[in-house]
């Protein structure tokens, strides 16, 4: 067993470190305080090809693996950034590769690797219909060569700085189905022309974190049927497969924030002398910082492994949940440790912990609650009853 | 025209370094490693030339562990065209190591060779003069600017207060302290089309060089002393009778005025 990482991986991390020593933390900080898009930051790594990861080299991308994005993401979130202004483009991609049509891939895909488009949004959530997918109301009604969509949609993020939005929405009524994960269908929606034609409003939902969050309500929007990726009707299916991507994904972000609360915790708990000696000789301070950077050991393990199932194309649901659990667990761990290691000045802004804090905070909750990991464990790997 | 790049492996700026066992070097476990900052201008001034003449061939060579392959691998991924690596696992002196960059810079024959003016590790600033009078090649340091001039090549240098352009006619060895520009990260790109090159290895013997140069030990490396707690004066009365008590005590206590 080897777990060690190839040249190219470790190139890769390097590589995306020396972009984000450009984006120091006055500039998150700077960013937190405005609620402000990153663009510059977003920019570098679309110039740069990161957001093109995983397009195929044909398409005008890297046709990299899941493994080498959760590189690219968990180093952002190490340096003190947060990966989440851009991810959406890595995971929601997946829906495209993997579904979508040649016309599409070809219409879409190039254009995503130059930067030229931003797919940065994904409408899956509504009011009633959070972690129960099956249930969204949001409509697409066929009509002719186009559907007509009518409905809202509620912690979208990043849809005020993208040009494309990936949409879920019904195409048979939940009580005509036999199978309800059946009857809903994705859509590939042009943002820029739905608000131009005022089909589409866009307003955003201030959060705890400068998350870019937003509510979305669509009145008769129309969507041409050209832009529904794959079969009528087979979108849960569709969306499901990108899930696991995301869920790698997110861990990875989870594992760099943690990366960066030990980091800092550890350097904190060295250098802060109270009493005549630094606080890292108390064993108060010091064994909750060792203990998450245990955790996050055995979390890089398990994301490593559910990214390599997934880049062999093998069933990864249970790893990947998995990994989500235990890296975003183990950050938060890392994330209090950190907050009490630095005290007071842990709460300051200009230490930017409370900044990651509330950050990571998030990811114990989206984009699947940890809860409903676990009930997926006990009922699908454990073969326990629906706890839900 | 072609250039070629002089590298060093070193501790990565974000690296907190630690003392070794010995007290002689620094603890190598766990070291995040990259390519020197002087180098990387060096590298961007090269890369310039090559952005406005794609005829310009830009390589970069270093002397040094295996591990170095991953500073060469980066350079490539900025947009170098080829690479050499000189293997040593022991720690050379400057004079070896320039015997050695003379060697691969008589093979190569670039028309220029730019080093940074010292490696941030060591920040002794040896090499570049030293393979400069190796080669018996004339040299400029503090480069800042490096242009196509009449006579060759116009070569800008930093100096108090300003600065002074140079000409030269190739060959000729610069030392960078700085580019205009930021240095141009590794885009993912640059990491794919870098996969795909080899790095040609070579040893000390090939170069024609028997480490043994004669340098100095050193002798004792040692962390600056963990700073102490502050202090504080609580001092009472008007503004000059305080400003007064901070100055005495700045002075007969803490000895700094």
């Amino acid at each position: 067993m080897d777990f060690g990482e190839s040249a190219e991986r470790r190139d890769i991390r390097m590589a995306v470190r020396r972009l984000c020593e450009r984006f120091s933390a006055a500039y998150w900080r700077d960013l937190d305080a405005k609620g402000a898009y990153p663009d510059e930051l977003v920019r570098a790594l679309t110039d740069a090809g990161w957001l093109a990861a995983l397009i195929p080299r044909r398409y005008g991308g890297a046709e990299l693996g899941v493994g080498d994005a959760a590189a690219i993401l968990e180093e952002i979130n190490a340096s003190g950034g947060n990966a989440a202004v851009a991810h959406a483009q890595m995971y929601t991609m997946g829906t495209l590769l993997r579904h979508g049509s040649d016309a599409q891939k070809e219409r879409y895909l190039p254009a995503l690797a130059r930067g030229e488009l931003r797919l940065q949004a994904f409408g899956v959530t509504e009011p009633d219909a959070g972690s129960e997918t099956t249930r969204l109301r949001t409509a697409a009604v066929r009509r002719g060569d186009r559907y007509v969509v009518n409905g809202q949609k509620v912690f979208i993020s990043r849809a005020q700085h993208s040009d494309l939005m990936l949409l879920l929405a019904r195409t048979t009524p939940y009580d005509e189905l036999a199978d309800k994960t059946e009857g809903l269908s994705v859509f590939v929606v042009d943002l820029r022309a739905a608000l131009a034609a005022g089909q589409i409003e866009i307003r955003p939902l201030p959060t705890m974190m400068n998350h870019h969050s937003t509510t979305i309500f669509m009145r008769d929007l129309e969507v041409p049927a050209a832009d529904r990726i794959g079969d009528e009707g087979r979108g849960f299916r569709y969306i499901l497969d990108s899930w696991n991507a995301e869920r790698i994904l997110i861990a990875s972000e989870s594992l760099g924030d943690g990366r960066w609360f030990t980091e800092r915790a550890a350097r904190y708990a060295t250098e802060r002398v109270v009493f005549g000696r630094p606080i890292g000789a108390n064993q108060g301070v010091q064994f909750p910082i060792a203990q998450a950077h245990a955790q996050l050991q055995a979390a890089r393990l398990l994301r490593d492994r559910a990214a390599w199932l997934f880049d062999r194309r093998e069933r990864c649901g249970a790893e990947a949940n998995m990994a989500k659990l235990l890296a975003s667990q183990a950050a938060w761990a890392a994330a209090n440790a950190c907050l009490d290691t630095h005290g007071g000045y842990g709460f300051a802004t200009e230490y930017d912990v409370e900044r990651k804090f509330r950050e990571t905070r998030l990811l114990l909750v989206a984009p699947i609650s940890n809860n409903l990991v676990l009930a997926y464990v006990g009922q699908h790997v454990l073969g326990m009853p629906r706890s839900y | 025209m072609k250039f070629l790049v002089c590298l060093k492996q070193v501790p990565d700026s974000t690296v907190r370094v630690k003392v070794g066992g010995d007290r002689r070097s620094i603890a190598a476990e766990g070291i995040t490693w990259s390519i020197s900052p002087y180098d990387e201008y060096a590298i961007e001034l090269a890369l310039e030339r090559k952005d406005a003449d794609a005829s310009t061939v830009v390589s970069v060579v270093t002397v040094g562990p295996a591990r170095s392959r991953d500073a060469l691998r980066q350079a490539l991924a900025m947009g170098c065209d080829d690479a050499t690596l000189v293997t040593s696992e022991a720690d050379l002196s400057a004079l070896d190591v320039a015997k050695a960059l003379a060697a691969v810079v008589n093979e190569a024959k670039p028309d220029v060779v730019l080093c940074g003016k010292q490696a941030s590790d060591d920040d002794q600033g040896l090499v570049g003069p030293a393979l400069a009078e190796a080669l018996g090649w004339p040299h400029v340091g503090m480069l800042t600017k490096l242009v196509p001039g009449a006579s060759g090549l116009e070569l800008w240098r930093e100096v108090e207060g300003g600065h002074e352009v140079w000409s030269a006619a190739p060959p000729v060895v610069a030392l960078v302290h700085k580019s205009e520009k930021e240095p141009r990260y590794p885009s993912l790109p640059g990491i794919m089309k870098a996969k795909r090159k080899e790095i040609p290895e070579k040893d000390l013997a090939s170069c024609g060089v028997t480490p043994g140069a004669p340098r100095p030990e050193v002798a004792l490396m040692d962390l600056p002393p963990q700073r102490g707690q502050g202090k504080v004066w609580k001092l009472d009365g008007d503004a000059k009778g305080v400003a007064e008590q901070v100055a005495k005590a700045l002075r007969e206590e803490a000895k700094v005025v």
